[in-house]
């Protein structure tokens, strides 16, 4: 009988112990009388993973064959030795199979098949060629290739901050995230951190955007952290684990809503001695940059925000609301940037020929317009770079601003005729930032809604003159042009300073000139 | 290399040398002559590029969570994603747990010595 019983390697409780330890409270496939606290999501399904506790030969799923070789687009192997002419593509595969030879890498280029049997990396290619590397040597490569996990033989990385020690809350109503998962898996098709194709709200792949992930990253990050405290008595922060948006997301989820889930959460949290007495040393992911979401933390958020969380916000603005502190971190970067490949690719090509080879394009940019009149003005301009040599600079359509006047008329004046947007892709993007020395991260300042008109204004403080007294100031504006758009120049006052006055305090400005 | 344009919210800036690995183009330059600017701006960085590569792999660092493929492992299999399921931890945490210690106590963002009294804090903290 071929069926067999195995423990899962490298399976641990959540609290330091493995299978082996299980022993103890579990016998011939269930847990020993009295012992059956220790099985379950909290303890993270030892009946699942430790035969003795239950797990069954039936559950033994045989394990996928990992691909062999790892496909890469416009690229060509570096350091190939080998080569032979073949007819295809195909064809050089086969060559290059395991059982042939040992290929760590192949590429395919004019009827000539190129390989090498060490992984050196990639060199990008203008043309169509593809690139396989095989799995195990890409996984290898960072270690073999150029030495530390990030890469870069030749970047020395600062020593480590270390920050405060952490208690990570694992009982049920937190440990949601695989099966959010799960939920999310079987219902779209793909996991949660599946790359989404076109990151919008309208995703026609079942790819949600990035930060639906992130509380699973988050999670997967601290899990095994060097500053995870297994008890509260050690912690000096306490994070309780959210998935938000996830949760939002998914919706129903083993007979449970979303509001139900952060409910739970909220109540478990409301019981929790620590909570009580530290809540203002307690964090959480409140918010992950998710533009669908609407409101991803229910009850959870209220409670937190009553008691003084401290917030994990992506986008300060949109984050939860009522919160007092707030700890901004960085989005979620696009899943190719993160691949173990481009990890040790760009690593390597810090320190390759002096680290200072230049990419296929020079400047880089792609996104919206602004809504916001300051951002667009900057925005808008980007039409300009064009004439750099090597610059790839597009605007993307779907939820951008439209041009301002005075932009519009700018760009008219400098030959512009048509308002061209291109659809946004996520890997067009990830892949461009990638082939690019230089990527513009341009201002979007969002719109903020109007104050309430019956809200009481305070008093403005009137800016300092220092030009009043300047004999030697003289006003170039007011009679042609009207008090509101005043343009003066003091000449003993740092003209950008003017200039900012100008903008803040229009009437102040001119004040001062005509003062003088 | 990003190159900053304008007024940019920059995440983690009090924990983060940006300037080592990045470049602003001043907007008011920017406004007036943006070609002119932007080249000014690359031209100034081509000779540095090999350093602030380097600064940006360190960087990169500390502000991802972590590389791979799947933040869990274990239903990578379930998930079928295309490689083999990994991931290895970046100090992305390590920042965003600083983060919030500098929120909770900005003097001393690790020990929180310098906010709470020692008896609020490990080892001698106790639930009352």
């Amino acid at each position: 009988m071929p069926f067999s019983c195995t423990d899962d390697a490298g399976w641990n409780n959540l609290h330091g112990k493995g299978c082996a330890d299980y022993a103890a409270y579990c016998d011939a496939g269930a847990f020993r009388l009295g012992a059956s606290w220790a099985g379950g999501e909290v303890f993270n399904f030892p009946e699942r993973s430790c035969c003795a506790c239950g797990k069954t030969p039936s559950e033994v799923v045989p394990a996928k064959p990992a691909p062999l070789f790892e496909k890469h687009l416009k690229s060509f192997c570096r350091g190939t030795d080998h080569e032979v002419k073949l007819k295809d593509e195909a064809a050089c595969e086969a060559h290059c199979h395991p059982d042939q030879r040992p290929c760590a890498c192949f590429h395919f280029n004019k009827g000539v098949c190129n390989f090498g049997f060490t992984y050196v990396g990639l060199q990008t290619s203008t043309k169509s060629s593809t690139a396989w590397i095989k799995t195990s040597a890409l996984l290898a490569a960072p270690k073999a290739m150029v030495g530390p996990p990030n890469g870069a033989a030749c970047v020395a990385l600062p020593p480590r901050r270390l920050p405060p020690t952490f208690y990570l809350y694992n009982d049920a109503p937190f440990a949601w995230g695989p099966r959010l998962a799960a939920c999310f898996a079987s219902r779209q098709g793909m996991p949660p951190w599946a790359f989404a194709v076109n990151d919008t709200v309208h995703q026609t792949d079942g790819a949600p955007p990035p930060g639906v992930s992130y509380g699973l990253w988050l999670a997967a990050a601290l899990a095994n952290h060097p500053q995870r405290v297994a008890t509260p008595e050690e912690a000096r922060i306490f994070v309780v684990p959210a998935y938000g948006s996830l949760s939002e997301n998914v919706g129903g989820c083993e007979g449970t809503t979303h509001a139900q889930r952060q409910d739970e959460a909220a109540k478990a949290l409301q019981a929790s001695p620590w909570f009580a007495k530290f809540p203002q040393r307690h964090v959480l992911l409140a918010s992950s940059g998710s533009e669908d979401d609407r409101n991803p933390l229910g009850a959870l958020s209220k409670l937190a925000s009553q008691r003084g969380m401290v917030p994990l916000c992506v986008d300060r603005e949109q984050c939860a609301p009522g919160f007092k502190k707030k700890a901004v971190v960085p989005p979620m970067p696009l899943m190719p940037l993160v691949a173990p490949s481009t990890r040790a690719r760009v690593g390597y090509e810090a320190c390759a020929n002096g680290g200072g080879a230049r990419r296929r394009a020079s400047v880089y940019f792609r996104g919206r317009h602004a809504k916001d009149d300051e951002a667009s003005a900057l925005r808008s301009r980007l039409w300009a770079l064009r004439e750099l040599p090597g610059a790839d600079v597009k605007y993307v359509s779907g939820g951008g601003g439209e041009i301002k006047e005075p932009s519009r008329s700018w760009l008219k004046a400098h030959g512009w005729s048509k308002d061209v947007r291109v659809p946004y892709s996520a890997a067009t993007y990830a892949s461009g930032v990638s082939h690019a020395d230089f990527c513009i991260i341009a201002q979007e300042v969002r719109a903020r809604p109007p104050a309430p008109a019956s809200r009481p204004r305070a008093p403005r403080p009137r800016p300092r003159t220092h030009a009043r007294a300047d004999p030697a100031s003289r006003v170039l504006g007011p009679r042609s042009v009207s008090m509101s758009m005043c343009v003066c120049v003091c000449r003993a006052t740092p003209r950008a300073r003017v200039a900012r006055w100008s903008t803040r305090w229009r009437a102040a400005a001119c004040r001062c000139c005509w003062g003088a | 290399m990003p190159l900053l344009l304008g007024s940019v919210t920059l995440p983690l800036a009090k924990l983060l040398r940006y300037d080592s690995f990045t470049r602003t183009i001043e907007a008011s330059e920017f406004l007036r002559n943006p070609a002119q600017a932007t080249k000014a701006v690359v031209d100034a960085a081509v000779p540095q590029l090999a350093a602030l590569r380097r600064a940006l792999v360190a960087a990169r660092e500390d502000l991802i969570l972590g590389f791979g493929t799947a933040p869990l492992a274990a239903a990578a299999e379930t998930f079928a994603t295309t490689a083999a399921a990994d991931f290895s931890p970046g100090r992305g945490a390590d920042l965003a747990l600083l983060e919030v210690g500098r929120t909770i106590c900005g003097r001393s963002p690790s020990s929180f010595g310098a906010c709470f009294s020692p008896q609020d804090l490990p080892p001698n903290q106790k639930v009352s």
